[in-house]
């Protein structure tokens, strides 16, 4: 607006008829509506972008939570079978955490696998159901040999 | 000075000018109002399950290395004692070089006080541990400490559950974490 103002000053000086005001010389012309248009359109991208963003930040934060329960779950699991040691490694299949609850279909399984003669390897994995219906899944895994284990 | 824009505006420019602001308004305070919720849902949410994270690790780094849980120690004139919420284990003191120091053990008690979890340390002399008060968690809703035995000295694991509870106006953050701990090198204390 100022440099319109600022134009139409310019164009009354150097134009001698100041009888001639306003309608004869309509210097400024306004917008047209298309240009306004296209500054409500921009306006109002740059405003849904930001609260979309803004929206799903708290997802992010939950995602981050689940993550972590997870990575508890596997932690303890792992835990136990390190102090239990060799012999008392189970067979592959699924175990109990009391914080498999509080994720959204939360499941956990372990898989042990003979890694060498005297090795065994043990896969710790946890899928649950994360937001959006996404599934997620993370796992540990850790080496036993037939020497470890806590007295 | 001349103006020469003299016809002003019309009701109706008006009308459409005020009409655009109310949107546009409208559009920037619904902003403001979802930045401020989100803003004051992270606020809960790092309070809550920020410190029940926090407060996990911290107790996993400690009963780790210990040597043994303690069924009461001394802080500076305090007594703690082990039990249902309160945790004390004895450390094996390490110099700067990274050796044990014989004969000397570092003593670390986590305890709680209505919604606050606190870790209070006595190092021993000459261990690189700082001795202090460090609050873990302002927002626990409810810890418990399962063992394995009930003669301390004979624990070998600890089972440690935090729940942690967070309010942002009517929405409840809350944190559940559970974790069994052993300790690597349980023996009797110097």
């Amino acid at each position: 607006m100022i440099i319109a103002k600022d134009l139409r000053l310019k164009q009354s000086q150097s134009d001698c008829s100041p009888d001639h005001g306003v309608a004869t010389t309509p210097w400024f012309r306004g917008f047209s509506l298309i240009e306004v248009t296209v500054a409500i359109a921009i306006i109002g991208l740059m405003i849904v972008t930001t609260s979309t963003l803004l929206q799903r930040l708290p997802v992010s934060g939950d995602e981050v939570r689940d993550q972590d329960t997870a990575l508890k779950v596997a932690r303890t699991e792992i835990e136990v079978l390190r102090a239990g040691g060799y012999d008392a490694l189970p067979a592959s299949g699924p175990f109990t955490n009391p914080l498999l609850s509080s994720l959204t279909s939360g499941s956990a399984s372990v898989t042990i696998t003979a890694y060498d003669a005297k090795t065994k390897q043990a896969d710790v994995r946890v899928s649950w159901v994360g937001t959006g219906n996404t599934a997620r899944s993370m796992s540990l895994t850790t080496l036993i040999a037939q020497t470890s284990g806590m007295p | 000075m001349r103006y020469i824009l003299t016809r002003g505006f019309t009701l109706l420019e008006t009308f459409i000018v005020i009409a655009i602001s109310v949107v546009a308004l409208a559009a920037l305070s619904n902003l403001f109002i979802i930045f401020n919720n989100t803003y004051g849902y992270q606020q809960a949410f790092m309070a809550g399950a920020g410190s029940a994270s926090n407060a996990m690790n911290a107790i996993e780094a400690a009963i780790l290395p210990a040597d043994q849980v303690v069924a009461s120690h001394s802080f500076s004139g305090t007594a703690y004692s082990s039990g249902a919420t309160t945790l004390v284990l004895g450390l094996p003191s390490v110099d700067s070089s990274g050796n044990i120091i014989a004969g000397v053990s570092d003593y670390i008690v986590f305890y709680t006080s209505s919604t606050n979890l606190y870790r209070l340390t006595a190092a021993g002399a000459g261990s690189t541990r700082t001795s202090g008060l460090k609050k873990l968690s302002t927002t626990l809703f409810s810890i418990s400490f399962t063992y394995d035995n009930v003669d301390f000295t004979k624990v070998t694991n600890v089972a440690t559950d935090i729940v942690t509870r967070a309010q942002f106006k009517q929405q409840t953050v809350q944190s559940h974490l559970n974790e069994q701990v052993y300790l690597r090198n349980p023996q009797p204390l110097p």
